[in-house]
C-alpha cells in the first residue's frame, strides 16, 4: 500500500506552527523567573497549564525534528541498508531523548 | 552517498581559441564536450566581433557554429521561445539562449543545464525527463468516451493561465538541488507543474488519481521550497506555486 505523505507535510507544518506558538508564551512566561534558582522553575512546572505548554513544545519539537531529519535523510542518503540503519538510529536517539527530558521533569515535580 | 569529489575525466580543462580578444568583441566561454573520444571536458574561448552578432546568444551560437566551428553542438528550432529546445545555462542561469540577449558583457559562460547527462557539447540527455513527463498522462482524460465536446467556462479556462505556457525547457527542473540529487525520483518542477494544469483542468475528471500518483514522498514531497525553479523560468512562470496548490489539495482532499 501506499504511503500517505500528505499526513506528513501537514504535521510537519502543524508541528512548526505550535512550536512557534508556545516558545512565545514560554519566553514570555519565563521572563520574570530566575532560571538558576531551581526552586523557581519547579513552582513554574507545578502549574498544570505550565507542564502541559512545556510538554506539548517538547513534543512538537521532536516531532518536528523527525520529520525534518528524515526528509533530509530520504534527500542525500540513496543506499537503503545505510538509510534504513541511520533512520533507526535517529529515532531511538529521538525516543531516548524525549523518555529521559520527560521523565526527569515528571520525578522533579512529584 | 554523496561524492564530494570529481571524477579525473569529468574535470574542465582549457580548450582551444577561436579569434582575437579586440575593442568590440565579445569573448563567449563555450562548454565542450564529445563522449566519442575519451578527452575531458574542456571551455573553448571565442572572441566575436559584436557587429556580425544578433542580439541573442542563440544567434551568436549559430554564428558561430556556421562561421566559426561547425562541431559546436546545440539543441534550436523555432529561436523565439516557443519550443524550448536550447535551454542552457548562460552566465550562470538556465534559460533559454533565444530568448536570453546578449548584454553589454566581455565574456559569456555558456554550459550545458547542469546535472544532466551531456551527450555533445551543449546536449544534455533528457529521456529520463520526457520519461517523467510521460508518467503523469499529460493528456485530458474524460469521463464519458462520447464524441461530445467538453465545454468549459471563462473561469475554468482562466485556471490554466501560468501553466499551459509551459515548453518544457527543463531550465527549472535542471536548476532545483532536489531534483539533482533525486533526479531517478522526484518529477521536479516542470513535470509537477505539467501535472498541476492536468489536475486544475476542468474537463479532466482523473483529478483523484493523478492527485493519487503524486502522493508519495519522493514524486512531489522533495520539493523544499527553494524556489530556483520560478527564479529561472524563462517564460516567468511560477512552478513552486504550482507544487504548493497541488500540496494544498492533496491535504484538503
Amino acid at each position: 500500500m501506499k504511503l500517505d505523505y500528505s499526513k506528513s507535510w501537514i504535521l510537519q507544518k502543524l508541528t512548526a506552527i505550535v512550536f512557534l506558538l508556545f516558545l512565545i508564551y514560554l519566553v514570555f512566561s519565563l521572563k520574570n523567573i530566575n532560571l538558576s534558582k531551581h526552586d523557581e522553575l519547579l513552582i513554574w512546572f507545578s502549574s498544570y497549564f505550565n507542564f502541559f505548554s512545556f510538554t506539548l513544545l517538547f513534543s512538537a519539537i521532536l516531532i518536528h525534528s523527525k520529520l525534518g531529519l528524515s526528509s533530509i535523510i530520504d534527500d542525500y542518503i540513496h543506499n537503503i541498508k545505510v538509510k534504513k540503519k541511520i533512520l533507526f538510529l535517529k529515532n531511538l536517539s529521538l525516543i531516548t531523548i524525549y523518555i529521559t527530558v520527560m521523565g526527569i521533569l515528571i520525578r522533579a515535580i512529584i | 552517498m554523496v561524492e564530494l569529489s570529481l571524477p579525473e575525466n569529468s574535470k574542465i580543462v582549457e580548450g582551444k581559441t577561436f579569434g582575437k580578444e579586440g575593442k568590440g568583441t565579445i569573448c563567449f566561454n563555450i562548454y565542450r564536450w564529445n563522449r566519442e573520444n575519451k578527452n575531458n571536458p574542456r571551455i573553448d574561448k571565442f572572441h566575436i566581433d559584436k557587429k556580425k552578432l544578433g542580439p541573442m546568444v542563440l544567434d551568436a551560437l549559430m554564428h558561430i557554429k556556421g562561421e566559426v566551428d561547425s562541431s559546436l553542438t546545440f539543441r534550436r528550432s523555432c529561436r523565439e521561445g516557443i519550443c524550448g529546445s536550447c535551454s542552457m545555462n548562460v552566465n550562470g542561469t538556465n534559460t533559454l539562449a533565444c530568448l536570453k540577449p546578449i548584454e553589454d558583457v566581455k565574456f559569456v559562460d555558456i554550459y550545458p543545464l547542469p546535472h544532466m547527462k551531456v551527450l555533445k557539447d551543449l546536449v544534455p540527455d533528457l529521456s529520463e525527463f520526457y520519461e517523467q513527463y510521460k508518467s503523469i498522462k499529460p493528456w485530458l482524460i474524460p469521463n464519458s468516451k462520447g464524441k461530445k465536446e467538453i465545454k468549459q467556462s471563462q473561469d475554468d479556462r482562466k485556471k490554466l493561465d501560468g501553466l499551459y505556457e509551459c515548453v518544457l525547457c527543463a531550465c527549472c527542473s535542471t536548476s532545483c538541488p532536489s531534483y539533482w540529487w533525486n533526479s531517478d525520483k522526484f518529477l521536479g518542477p516542470a513535470i509537477l507543474l505539467q501535472a498541476y494544469r492536468f489536475i486544475v483542468d476542468s474537463r479532466d475528471k482523473n483529478k483523484k488519481e493523478r492527485l493519487n500518483f503524486l502522493k508519495d514522498k519522493f514524486k512531489l514531497y522533495r520539493c523544499h521550497t527553494i524556489m530556483n525553479c520560478t527564479k529561472t523560468c524563462p517564460k516567468n512562470l511560477n512552478p513552486a506555486k504550482a507544487i504548493s496548490e497541488i500540496k494544498k489539495l492533496q491535504v484538503s482532499s
